[in-house]
């Protein structure tokens, strides 16, 4: 059966490279329409990724801030043709860990019976997925898990490229995918997503 | 495809994330107030090629013995490289005489055409012709199978199987009539290991093989996906074209890998195998770096450490060809084998990447950083080349 996606623009929306290209070349040149074009399409997705890591709104609208002005040092590390997306999410990623490690706080796992890998008790799954948003399941899941979870879904990456931000093989990442989906699936009942 | 659980469970994630978000247009004029004025200054979006280099370096008459492995039977080395052209221009032999000229150039830096593409973009379509493969090699003793088949691909499933991905080459492939199945050896080229796996015929539910059309190829490298039991390793449905990776630096897949359909790629238009293959229409490409197997992705060249390394192992062969050139033939393989044990003992050659082919007296091996070795035993022939 054939597929009619073969090749073009992806799906996710956001500059195209040809785009990002024009606006860190308008930024060189110092023209701050090109970050600010930057900024408008992919401001969300930069705080979103770096709210994922630090889980402090106010912490993420700092490093969103400083990730911005940043870039507009930095534009030209920036080599053209290797996917723009990713390396804003990793720069904006590692802002992220690296600030967390500056304030030495540690993520909590939550240790919840209802992500466990054995099948829990049916009414205390029932009694956590009432209480439970979708941000505080993909919070409970097991690191690696997160991370892929997070950056598929916030950051908009593909596998490909969360492979090469996290550097583990394209397989790791998509079996560890589809490991995490299974787990939010057994919390969060399709009724709960409306 | 996405399922509809997995959109709406990324659409409400998204949404619980939106709502930490703060005023964007607040956060701009805060973003502004902090830039630092620029002077504008020329510069030009230099895009650097893949810095996997194949080195290979030759050396003239050398001796390699076949290492015991009768059961490798290469008609045609299989040597992966990165640089096309330059192993294209190695293997016809006629422009430098046969021997190699070292093509380690790491990082290549050029100007971007006038639309600034990133270098490398798939037409829409490919002929599978247009693809380099290693010569094959059929196996011996291989029966003409045709099971019905009632397994379904499903990418998840497959998946929630899968152990682990494997980047291997297929030293050797044979049929055990006693339990009918195809034993492989399995070169598993990032592990620097071998793998003994088993894989049964049937109709292809349990991981069995329905027809031989399926089989892998001796000399061919693959991304196996392996599930594990009973302390062994088996190939995740094998009633499918596994994923190829060819001479030239390109992936080969059906399209029921969606995790790979994300990459950028080409509809494959393969030639039909047969009434029953139905995945010839289903077929596509893609680079094979996309795929990424590889867990080291530094993309940063040789270091000095592995330039100093790969210089002890072209020395030490060197010397051996010198002292060995009226050697006869069997002599100096079974003394080129003492010597590329040797040197694999002491970490600068890859002990299982060492590959014999009998056909054109050539071996190959890989470095320990992963390059390319080339050594020729017998004279060069330009007749044979």
């Amino acid at each position: 059966m054939k597929t009619d996606r073969w090749v073009g623009e992806s799906e996710v929306k956001g500059l195209t490279e040809r785009q990002f290209d024009n606006a860190v070349e308008r930024i060189l040149d110092g023209d701050r329409s090109g970050l600010r074009d930057i900024y408008e399409e992919y401001g969300k997705m930069i705080f979103g990724t770096v709210m994922s890591v630090v889980k402090s709104p106010h912490d993420a609208e700092d490093i969103t801030s400083d990730f911005f002005i940043r870039l507009w040092s930095i534009a030209d590390t920036y080599v053209g043709g290797n996917g723009h997306r990713r390396w804003l999410a990793a720069i904006a990623r590692n802002m992220a860990i690296d600030h967390l490690r500056r304030k030495k706080r540690e993520t909590v796992a939550h240790e919840d019976s209802c992500l466990d890998e054995t099948p829990s008790d049916e009414h205390l799954e029932e009694s956590v997925a009432d209480r439970l948003t979708v941000t505080a399941a993909v919070n409970s899941l097991e690191e690696t898990e997160r991370e892929i979870i997070n950056l598929k879904f916030i950051s908009q990456l593909t596998f490909s490229e969360i492979s090469k931000i996290l550097k583990k093989p394209l397989g790791t990442v998509t079996w560890k995918y589809r490991k995490a989906l299974e787990k939010l699936r057994r919390c969060i009942p399709d009724e709960k997503l409306v | 495809m996405k399922s509809s659980f997995e959109d709406k469970l990324m659409e409400k994630y998204q949404g619980e994330m939106s709502q930490y978000a703060p005023d964007m247009d607040k956060m701009w004029d805060r973003i502004e107030s902090g830039l630092e004025e620029r002077s504008p200054r020329a510069k030009k979006i230099v895009m650097h090629s893949k810095k996997r280099a194949a080195a290979i370096w030759a050396a003239a008459a050398i001796i390699l013995i076949p290492m015991g492995y009768q059961a490798l039977q290469f008609s045609e080395s299989s040597i992966k490289s990165n640089e096309t052209s330059v192993v294209d221009q190695s293997m016809d032999g006629a422009s430098n005489g046969g021997y190699f000229e070292a093509a380690g150039e790491a990082a290549e830096e050029f100007e971007p055409s006038v639309d600034s593409s990133p270098a490398g973009h798939l037409p829409e379509k490919m002929d599978y012709t247009e693809l380099k493969f290693p010569r094959e090699t059929a196996m011996s003793n291989m029966p003409d199978i045709e099971n019905e088949c009632v397994a379904y691909f499903v990418e998840s499933e497959v998946l929630s199987q899968t152990e682990r991905f494997v980047d291997v080459k297929v030293r050797s492939a044979s049929y055990n009539e006693e339990e009918n199945a195809v034993e492989y050896e399995l070169y598993d080229v990032l592990g620097d290991t071998l793998l003994n796996i088993s894989t049964a015929f049937g109709n292809g539910e349990n991981n069995t093989l329905c027809s031989n059309q399926y089989v892998l190829k001796i000399g061919h490298e693959y991304i196996l996906p392996l599930g594990e039991a009973d302390g062994k390793y088996y190939i995740v449905f094998p009633s499918a074209p596994q994923t190829e990776l060819t001479e030239d630096g390109y992936a080969v897949f059906h399209n029921g890998w969606t995790s790979f359909m994300e990459n950028e790629t080409a509809y494959l238009e393969c030639p039909r195998n047969g009434k029953d293959d139905y995945f010839y229409d289903r077929m596509a490409v893609t680079f094979a770096e996309n795929l990424n197997f590889s867990a080291d992705e530094s993309g940063e060249g040789f270091t000095e450490k592995e330039l100093d390394d790969m210089e002890t192992v072209d020395k030490a062969v060197s010397e051996w060809l010198k002292n060995t050139q009226q050697m006869p033939r069997d002599e100096r393989i079974e003394g080129a084998k003492e010597l590329l044990y040797e040197l694999a003992s002491e970490g600068y050659i890859r002990r299982y990447s060492i590959f014999f082919d009998d056909s054109n007296g050539m071996f190959s091996f890989e470095y320990s950083c992963g390059a390319i070795g080339r050594i020729k035993i017998d004279p060069f022939d330009p007749m044979m080349n």
